[in-house]
């Protein structure tokens, strides 16, 4: 029951910065020079022509009032239409989000495989082979460029050993064998970033458990150290780790604007890129709207499981 | 907060104190001290301009006359990629200076004054931070401009909350100690509670966080820059080399290899030297 209000307490938090982050992509957007009446009849553009395309999209009002129109179709599921081609904006993204998602949880899946066990096997044995990896990991996982790491993966293993497609897409439904193929360099390449915070921040974690009294006692009760590190340290150790994989997410998000771009993936991310080349600003706001909306979600999921892990942390609900 | 280690004894003493405080940190600020030396002084030394097309030699591969072989245009790429690192460092100077400035200052006063002006700076600063930072700089970027100056402040702005975020945590572990209480009952102004007591004791964090962005900022910009959003050709930048590198990767794998190592090798310098920052600045490992 605590649960449960606990949950709907963040929920409701959730509103004024859903609020806030709408009116700031909004802002942003308009602030910003640049005309889409121009953009739109381009070289066929009169002044008359501008007045009358400006009316149409309803940009010849005040911006509060702009904002107002927008939210109200937003809130009614109309995300407006594309400037060019005259698509709903809703139709597109249902195209690209399944790409970026898919592309997100397959190097979410990678990293937590690479960084979970390599961090506890580099707490338990401090000093050994695991933990002077894990701490190569974290330095250089951190510090290579995620695009140039997709660029040497493409040349060494695309196009060197014709292992994988070195860019492309393959549906889902399509051919499964090929769409794990196509998605696992770039899935690969985000997950390696990923791995290198997820790791320290294991090994921390399960270190610092592996020194509280409980472990102490149930070495000494005889229990197989196996036993104790996976059923009981473990579970402790889960809430920093939950918490990183939660936060890194936003990292996943951003990295996957770059990677789709690298491997010719046609996601959210590449969708952002280009349409802000050309000023297509429906678009671009539902992408980024989409793309905050997902942040927020994943952080609200994250807190969620932190309570689910952790009762005491209910009891103090803001 | 200073890491000064043992007086002003001859130089040589005191690398070896600092070496000895935090090998992390030393080797991190060797490589950004080489790195801005060498990047400084390039037009004295090198035998090319970044620009200079050498039509008899374009694609060569590494050689004695170019060291880190040529581009397609026959333009020597280890001074590209020493200009590249201008254009790299002076983002990251400039996004982390001007984030500092102002992230600093409003992290400051939310975590002094607490309560409404509290909600006010930080309620905002939630919201910026609801996007990936990389969203929020290829809209800005895309929409305004793609001049350096647009760069550094969009790169800014991702960095204000973060700074503000720090601060206002280190302010509030400061803010109510026994010397900032002292300094109050003689009468000191919030000014220069907040200017001479607090922010010298609370600034230590934020300056490990200033570390690490500055390395962010230079994978932001060469990102950025990368997919075409950021400096222009034929400015030499490291992200714009690496994608103008791609489509002749399979015939110089040099021209995609150099940029990339050299963006990695700036961001490693900057987070060796924060992680040693941490070391020496954690007052849990202060006492050794």
């Amino acid at each position: 029951m605590r649960l449960l209000r606990y949950i709907a307490g963040r929920l409701l938090l959730l509103l004024p910065v859903l609020f806030g982050t709408s009116i700031l992509i909004f802002l942003l957007l308009r602030l910003i020079p640049g005309d889409p009446a121009q953009v739109i009849l381009g070289l066929r553009a009169t002044p008359e022509r501008l007045v009358i395309v400006r009316e149409e999209l309803g940009l010849d009002l005040p911006v509060h009032q702009q904002y107002m129109q927008w939210l109200g179709k937003v809130l009614q599921g109309d995300l407006g239409k594309d400037y060019r081609s005259n698509e709903a904006v809703t139709a597109l993204l249902a195209v690209r989000l399944p790409v970026t998602i898919q592309l997100t949880l397959m190097s979410l899946a990678m990293a937590i495989i690479i960084a979970v066990p390599l961090g506890i096997r580099a707490a338990v044995k401090p000093g050994g082979v695991a933990d002077r990896s894990s701490m190569l990991l974290g330095l250089f996982g951190i510090s290579i460029p995620d695009f140039w790491l997709g660029i040497m993966l493409i040349l060494f293993f695309a196009l060197g050993l014709r292992m994988f497609p070195s860019s492309g897409y393959v549906r889902l439904g399509e051919d499964l064998f090929g769409n794990v193929r196509a998605f696992f360099l770039p899935a690969l390449t985000l997950a390696v970033g990923l791995s290198a915070v997820l790791v320290r921040m294991t090994r921390s974690a399960v270190l610092e458990v592996l020194e509280r009294d409980f472990v102490k006692f149930l070495r000494a009760k005889g229990l197989r150290e196996r036993l104790i590190i996976y059923q009981h340290v473990l579970r402790n150790a889960s809430i920093p780790i939950v918490t990183v994989i939660g936060l890194q997410f936003g990292y996943l998000l951003g990295g996957a604007v770059i990677v789709e771009e690298v491997f010719s993936l046609p996601g959210i991310g590449r969708l952002i890129v280009s349409y802000t080349l050309e000023r297509n600003y429906p678009v671009v706001q539902a992408g980024m709207l989409m793309v905050a909306f997902m942040f927020i979600l994943v952080n609200l999921a994250t807190d969620v499981l932190y309570a689910l892990l952790n009762p005491r942390i209910r009891g103090e609900g803001s | 907060m200073s890491v000064e280690m043992g007086g002003w004894g001859n130089p040589l003493s005191r690398l070896r104190a600092w070496y000895a405080a935090s090998r992390s940190a030393f080797i991190g600020g060797t490589i950004i001290i080489v790195l801005v030396i060498m990047t400084a002084t390039v037009s004295l030394y090198s035998p090319y301009k970044p620009e200079a097309m050498d039509f008899m030699a374009p694609l060569s591969a590494p050689t004695g006359a170019h060291l880190l072989g040529t581009d397609n245009f026959g333009r020597d790429i280890l001074t590209r990629v020493l200009y590249g690192y201008q254009i790299s460092l002076a983002v990251a100077l400039g996004s982390v200076g001007f984030g500092l400035a102002v992230g600093v200052t409003l992290g400051l006063l939310a975590g002094y004054y607490g309560g409404l002006i509290d909600n006010i700076i930080m309620r905002p600063m939630d919201v910026l931070m609801a996007f990936p930072a990389i969203v929020l700089v290829v809209a800005l970027t895309g929409f305004v401009g793609r001049e350096i100056t647009v760069m550094i402040v969009a790169v800014a702005v991702v960095y204000v909350p973060i700074f503000a975020r720090v601060m206002r945590g280190s302010t509030l572990e400061v803010v109510n100690q026994l010397y900032v209480e002292g300094a109050r009952a003689r009468g000191a102004s919030h000014l220069r509670l907040m200017l001479r007591h607090i922010l010298p004791n609370a600034i230590a964090p934020v300056l490990i966080q200033a570390s690490i962005l500055m390395g962010i900022a230079i994978l932001l910009e060469s990102a950025l820059s990368f997919i075409g959003l950021g400096t222009q050709p034929p400015d030499p930048s490291l992200g714009l080399m690496l994608s103008e590198g791609r489509s002749f990767m399979q015939q110089a794998p040099w021209m995609v290899m150099v940029p990339g190592l050299a963006i990695s090798i700036a961001v490693l310098g900057f987070n060796l030297l924060g992680n040693g920052l941490q070391d020496v600045l954690n007052p849990a490992r202060k006492g050794r």
